[in-house]
């Protein structure tokens, strides 16, 4: 636009309307509107000179209009924007005269001076962090922790929390409804009761093994040519089944065969075995893998991989590898709860999946009735016997049962013990009649033990209890007050006529539904203690850490390091690791969406969880080795285990576990940018958009959260016959002014990695379905004949905002390994804003400085950074 | 046509009964209470969901030509009486739900993927309902099932099925018959030792109110809000113990006798469902007719059990004995609406303030397909559109429809599971 039309602004002319708006800004500083400060005096003459053409009421350019801009906080991030965006270089634009740099910086100084006032009285005023209720991850931490009962399940009975900046720790999120007071107060009757003693004694271990030749089901596997009968890697040729049951006799074989994975409508139930008590069960399998050519058995060189849980209700217990060809013995542990049945649908049952198997629903099996088993070459898992054993109780009494009553004595309650009958332990009903072992405690419980805490002096008993209790559950000292007003809730309880343990139940209740526990708040030592436990366990403090905090000690800076340093190597940091990963890139929606089946046959349940594993793997490594943030981007290992491996075409490695393997020379693989999990949460399932995965690098990479598009905005129809690709859809950002704004920062980064399709696999082209050509002209991708074809090739070249170009993913992950401090800034900001519940405001901008400073000569460490977070004052404050 | 007169249950009957439960001042005394005081000159919303597992024959549903002038299907013909207070949709279902007959779960959650081994269940429309409002009336939300196994449409956020009630007995009791005063007793001392501890919680966050600043004691302002909030809810539950249950003159049902008598039992239970929306026992009710293995040899010309007729692959004889199976499900249908339409609440039909869904989980049970869903609502306060018809081959979701029934209800909701706004073409009334 010709600013020579509009009439010549000068200082003069517009300084009311300045003095106005900056002494607006600093009006939360404490200041009135009459006395208009130096620093404001000296950005007016510059804003008129170099900004007012464009950004006055008249023109608006972008939208803003620096005559009208308002007193509110929206003012104040407008002028962050201002600021920010002159220091960048991106104002005055190219074509527009640029001012001396000298006077550019003396005006942005005077500005950030400002903003960083402002700020600084805000925090001063309003708290930093403010006050926050833990959000339902952590609760259920909490309530594991100080209740010691481990196998607690509450989080998916909470409302699902708000998120601010990326997480759900913030503040101004986490908001309460009655909603939320329900289902909090029924989640603390739940692990109450989780925690009640229900044994006087200490119970019998059950264990049972059984075969697959006792589990009904398989008789229909067999019938539909899905499970064979094996010895060793010889079909037994005898092995027969008629549903429902099997038919052959003496069977001779010593294994069950099976193909088919569990990701159909097919389960795997367990129908034989119902655990009989709560607790940690040892699942123990003798099993092995075998290969499968389409006609017979032949030996193979992929492991098997079994995997046990309820998986209706998202519990799955982990990943047992079995060795290729020859039976070996694998356990895992897990806690199992009583039940399974009459009152419970199958899907509540504990569940077995082959996972290294194939979805064989998708292509035709057992036509040819000369051929036993799948008509295409296939993975089988061979299963000997399955042995559960529990549950497994290291120590008696149970923690839980000292975290409620420390060490007075349980014993059976009978009419005669002169005392109320407790509340006992909520337990399911026991096992379906056709399942074994034999029930001790009678499917409807008739059988079990009524057991109650004696307590010979009350009220001393309870206020020694609470005390303890208290001081873990409020994760601090607490006053002789508190422990009184608790204690009457107890004592009024107890005169009511209810049993001890009862009334002092209640006490508990009340004390883990208070603020004092739903709360994070406050500033010393003992805040910061929790502060330090929620950031790295997303849990409580335990002992040491809320004695070093009574002592004072915690405060200085190398015990606060120590401790650190300690609550990482603890396996409680796996929380931490999956919490923050979950977040910071999106792990949590891994589920949000599906591969097309016809266009991604190779993705299995068993690939998506590798991919999570791998993630956090990924992310534990560079943690434990301190290694540089240009990891996210660039590196010379990854974290894989056989599947992942095969996925990414990566030769040598062998069996489910996660390790650290060095990637071929000139090999992408390893980063977090690469890695399948974060491919697949930036796609849809179907197709790959560069402005999702655009967005995706520069918000959770380089730290920009990108301005969400403005209203009425279009979005492309996703094209999977192959007739245009997106990045075609996509010239408009380029040649439309309005988009192009923001999209030529965004979008590069997405046309990069447009060389990995929706499950994180390097392409060349384009998979496209439908039209050309037979199915059985069509190549096989693990014995299975797939659907799509290859069309328009991918180009991932691109042009940075800055004007560098790059041929291909390769060349920009070159580029962006290059930029250790923006990354380094940008996952600072990130770890801050998780650890502290409040984003990097304008105040905290110079400790971040400081904290880069100090990890440059480490390029910026993933440890050091995080160490350095915790130790920072901007974690201790309020 | 007159369908009471066929009633082997007579319609008039119930009627009658339900013209004397009606005088009960419900409204007038729980409104205040519960802090709606402004609402009380209102009647309540209410919302029946209702889904059949088995599928319904497309060709026999859904209307030719759309908008408010479509020529009835045979099977609404049989709803004629209702089409002004009935929207058909078709081109509907749930995005990401499959499975087949695996989606029975998912008709009130919208969870996708239920194929899948790993599905997990996700919180049901009713229950998002109840959580807001279920304290108003003695039943937060009442799940009943009508048929065979065991299937409710009802799911708690951590995705567990609620179990159904089946027994029209048990439910007949529920509502209607007194529990002992040991009972009452026991549940009243619960309900006090709650709002006891919610009473020292408020001081609690009252107090803590008087040591922060301005931002922090908004906040616990929202606490103590939230805990007065559920305080008076408990306290209205408590409220209900020691009032009398409404008196209605139907006669207490029998047990079931037979499974099979698809008609009659659905008859019964639906009655039921409208005596309890009538004495405001409750205001959400989902039932779940679950067929599948049922054979409904009582109704005239049907002989095989439900799910093998399902898979017809088109032979006619097959169809037809569905066909029969259907037509019988939508007299019920019918009569309930017509029960609803009825009765009378402040001068308006029980049926203007009550949204009944009615659908299935499969388009086409034949094909175990999961899309094109036959879907119903009626009444409920909505400006019904006739038929609103949406593209066949790139449904719109259903979900949709379920965020403008939270609306109706007066829930500041604007998404429920897989949504993406309110359902075009339907507005309030």
């Amino acid at each position: 636009m010709n600013s020579r039309i509009k009439s010549p602004k000068t200082a003069a002319g517009t300084a009311k309307g300045w003095g106005l708006a900056l002494a607006c800004l600093l009006l939360p500083a404490g200041l009135s509107a009459a006395e208009v400060p130096a620093e404001a005096k000296k950005l007016l003459p510059f804003l008129t000179e170099n900004c007012l053409d464009c950004h006055d009421s008249e023109t608006k350019k972008g939208g803003l209009d620096l005559e009208k801009i308002g007193a509110d906080f929206a003012a104040f991030d407008t002028w962050v924007k201002v600021h920010d965006r002159t220091r960048a270089g991106e104002m005055p634009p190219p074509k527009k005269a640029r001012p001396e740099a000298k006077e550019l910086d003396g005006a942005m100084a005077a500005l950030a001076s400002a903003l960083t006032d402002a700020d600084a009285a805000r925090q001063q005023r309003e708290g930093r962090v403010g006050l926050r209720r833990l959000s339902r991850g952590e609760f259920e931490n909490t309530l594991r922790d100080v209740l010691a009962v481990p196998g607690l399940r509450v989080l998916n009975d909470l409302p699902a929390d708000g998120k601010s900046h990326g997480f759900d720790r913030s503040a101004g999120a986490l908001d309460f409804s009655f909603v939320h007071m329900a289902k909090y107060l029924a989640a603390v009757d739940a692990a109450l009761d989780a925690a009640t003693p229900a044994f006087a004694e200490k119970p019998p271990v059950f264990t049972y093994r059984w075969s697959l030749l006792d589990e009904a089901g398989i008789a229909i596997l067999v019938g539909q040519k899905e499970a064979i009968g094996l010895i060793g890697l010889t079909r037994d040729e005898t092995f027969a089944a008629k549903y429902p049951k099997i038919i052959d006799e003496e069977p001779k074989a010593t294994a069950i065969g099976v193909f088919r994975h569990g990701d159909a409508d097919f389960r795997y139930a367990t129908r034989v075995f119902t655990p009989v008590l709560d607790g940690w069960h040892r699942i123990r399998v003798s099993g092995y893998s075998f290969g499968w050519d389409g006609e017979k058995v032949v030996p193979t060189t992929r492991h098997g991989a079994l995997s046990f849980g309820i998986f209706s209700k998202g519990l799955n217990f982990g990943l047992m590898d079995l060795p290729p060809n020859k039976a070996a013995v694998v356990e895992l542990t897990a806690w199992l709860e009583r039940g399974g049945g009459m009152t419970h649908g199958v899907s509540d049952t504990l569940m077995f999946t082959p996972e290294s198997c194939e979805r064989l629903r998708d292509y035709a099996h057992g036509k040819n009735k000369d051929v036993p088993g799948p008509l295409k070459p296939a993975p089988g898992v061979a299963i000997e016997w399955i042995e559960i054993e529990g549950p497994l109780s290291a120590e008696w009494p149970p923690a839980s049962q000292r975290a409620l009553f420390g060490d007075l004595p349980v014993a059976e309650w009978t009419k005669e013990s002169g005392v109320p009958r407790p509340a006992q332990q909520t337990w399911l009903s026991g096992k379906h009649p056709s399942s074994r072992p034999e029930d001790l405690y009678g499917t409807r419980n008739e059988k079990r033990p009524v057991v109650h805490v004696i307590s010979t002096e009350p009220e001393k008993d309870a206020r020694r209890l609470l005390a303890s209790f208290l001081r873990r559950a409020f994760r601090r000292a607490v006053t002789a007050d508190e422990i009184e007003f608790y204690a009457a809730l107890f004592s009024a309880r107890l005169n009511a006529g209810d049993h001890f343990q009862d009334a002092l139940k209640a006490a508990y209740r009340a004390a883990l539904t208070s603020p004092d526990s739903l709360l994070l708040r406050g500033s010393g030592p003992a805040a910061l203690a929790s502060r330090l436990s929620y950031f790295l366990w997303a849990g409580p403090p335990d002992d040491e850490l809320l004695a070093l905090a009574d002592q004072g000690e915690l405060s200085k800076p190398a015990v606060l390091r120590a401790q650190a340093e300690r609550l990482l190597r603890d396996p409680k940091a796996a929380r931490f690791v999956e919490d923050f990963t979950g977040q910071w890139l999106r792990l949590r929606e891994i589920d949000a969406t599906q591969p097309d089946k016809q266009l991604y046959p190779e993705f299995t349940p068993l690939l998506q969880q590798s991919m999570l594993d791998e993630t956090r793997a990924y992310f534990t490594e560079l943690l434990r080795a301190d290694l540089g943030v240009a990891h996210f981007v660039k590196s010379d290992f990854a974290m894989l285990n056989e599947p992942l491996a095969r996925h990414y075409g990566i030769p040598g490695v062998e069996g489910h576990e996660m390790r650290r393997v060095a990637v071929p020379p000139g090999s992408w693989r390893g980063p977090f940018l690469t890695q399948g999990s974060v491919l697949k949460v930036t796609a849809n399932g179907t197709t790959t958009s560069p402005v999702t995965r655009g967005a995706f690098v520069m918000e959770k990479i380089l730290g920009i959260v990108p301005t969400p598009p403005p209203p009425g905005t279009g979005s492309i129809e996703p094209d999977t016959r192959g007739t245009t690709t997106v990045r075609e859809q996509l010239e408009k950002h380029k040649t439309n002014a309005t988009c192009a704004g923001c999209h030529l920062k965004m979008d590069p980064y997405g046309f990069a990695l447009e060389s990995f399709d929706v499950i994180g696999e390097w392409r060349d082209k384009y998979r496209a379905v439908g039209g050309v050509g037979r199915d059985e002209d069509r190549k096989l991708v693990d014995g299975r004949p797939i659907a799509y074809h290859f069309e328009k090739p991918v180009d991932s070249s691109g042009q940075l905002p800055d004007g560098r170009t790059f041929q291909d993913f390769v060349a920009l992950r070159d580029l962006l390994a290059g930029e250790e401090e923006p990354l380094a800034r940008a996952f600072l900001g990130h770890l801050i804003g998780y650890a502290t519940g409040a984003p990097v405001s304008f105040a905290d901008r110079p400790e971040v400085e400081r904290i880069l400073a100090r990890a440059k000569a480490g390029h910026y460490g993933v440890r050091t950074l995080l160490l350095e977070t915790a130790l920072s004052p901007l974690f201790s404050k309020p | 046509m007159n369908i009471a007169a066929r009633l082997p249950l007579s319609r008039r009957t119930f009627l009658r009964a339900a013209g004397a439960t009606l005088a009960l001042p419900f409204l007038e005394s729980m409104m205040p209470r519960l802090g709606h005081a402004a609402a009380a000159s209102e009647p309540p919303r209410r919302f029946v969901g209702m889904m059949t597992n088995m599928g319904i024959l497309p060709d026999f549903f859904f209307p030719k030509n759309d908008g408010r002038d479509y020529e009835p299907s045979p099977y609404l013909d049989l709803l004629q009486e209702h089409r002004a207070d009935l929207t058909v949709f078709s081109g509907v279902s749930l995005p990401g739900v499959d499975g087949g007959h695996a989606a029975e779960r998912s008709f009130l959650t919208g969870a996708p993927g239920a194929s899948r081994g790993s599905f997990r269940n996700s919180v049901s429309l009713d229950q998002v309902m109840a959580e807001k409002l279920g304290s108003a009336t003695r039943f937060p939300a009442l799940p009943v099932m009508i048929g065979s196994e065991y299937l409710s449409l009802s799911w708690t956020r951590s995705g567990s099925m609620i179990p159904p009630i089946v027994s029209p007995l048990k439910l007949y009791q529920q509502l209607f018959v007194e529990d002992t005063p040991a009972a009452k007793a026991d549940a009243v001392r619960r309900l006090q030792q709650d709002r006891s501890l919610l009473d020292g919680l408020r001081a609690q966050f009252r107090k803590l109110q008087q040591s922060v600043n301005a931002t922090d004691r908004d906040r616990l302002e929202q606490f103590a809000t939230a805990v007065r909030d559920l305080e008076k809810s408990l306290a209205a539950t408590e409220g209900w113990v020691d009032r009398p249950k409404p008196k209605v003159s139907a006669e207490q049902p029998k047990e079931i006798e037979d499974r099979d008598d698809l008609a009659f039992n659905s008859r019964v239970m639906l009655d039921l469902v409208r005596l309890a929306l009538e004495t405001d026992s409750t205001r959400i009710v989902t039932v779940c007719f679950n067929t599948g293995s049922l054979t409904a040899k009582k109704i005239p010309g049907v002989k095989s059990p439900t799910h093998p007729l399902t898979h017809h692959g088109q032979q006619p004889e097959k169809v037809e004995e569905l066909r029969c199976i259907e037509e019988a499900q939508f007299r019920a249908l019918a009569e309930f609406l017509t029960g609803l339409k009825a009765s009378q609440e402040q001068g308006t039909p029980l049926l203007d303030r009550t949204a009944c869904l009615y659908g299935t989980n499969m388009g086409s049970a034949n094909a175990h397909s999961n899309d094109n869903l036959p879907v119903l609502l009626a009444g409920g306060g909505f400006k019904h559109a006739g038929h609103l018809a949406f593209d066949k081959k790139n449904n719109y979701p259903l979900s949709n429809l379920f965020v403008s029934l939270l609306q109706r209800l007066g829930l500041e909701s604007d998404r429920f599971a897989s949504s993406t706004g309110t359902m075009r073409g339907l507005e309030l009334s």
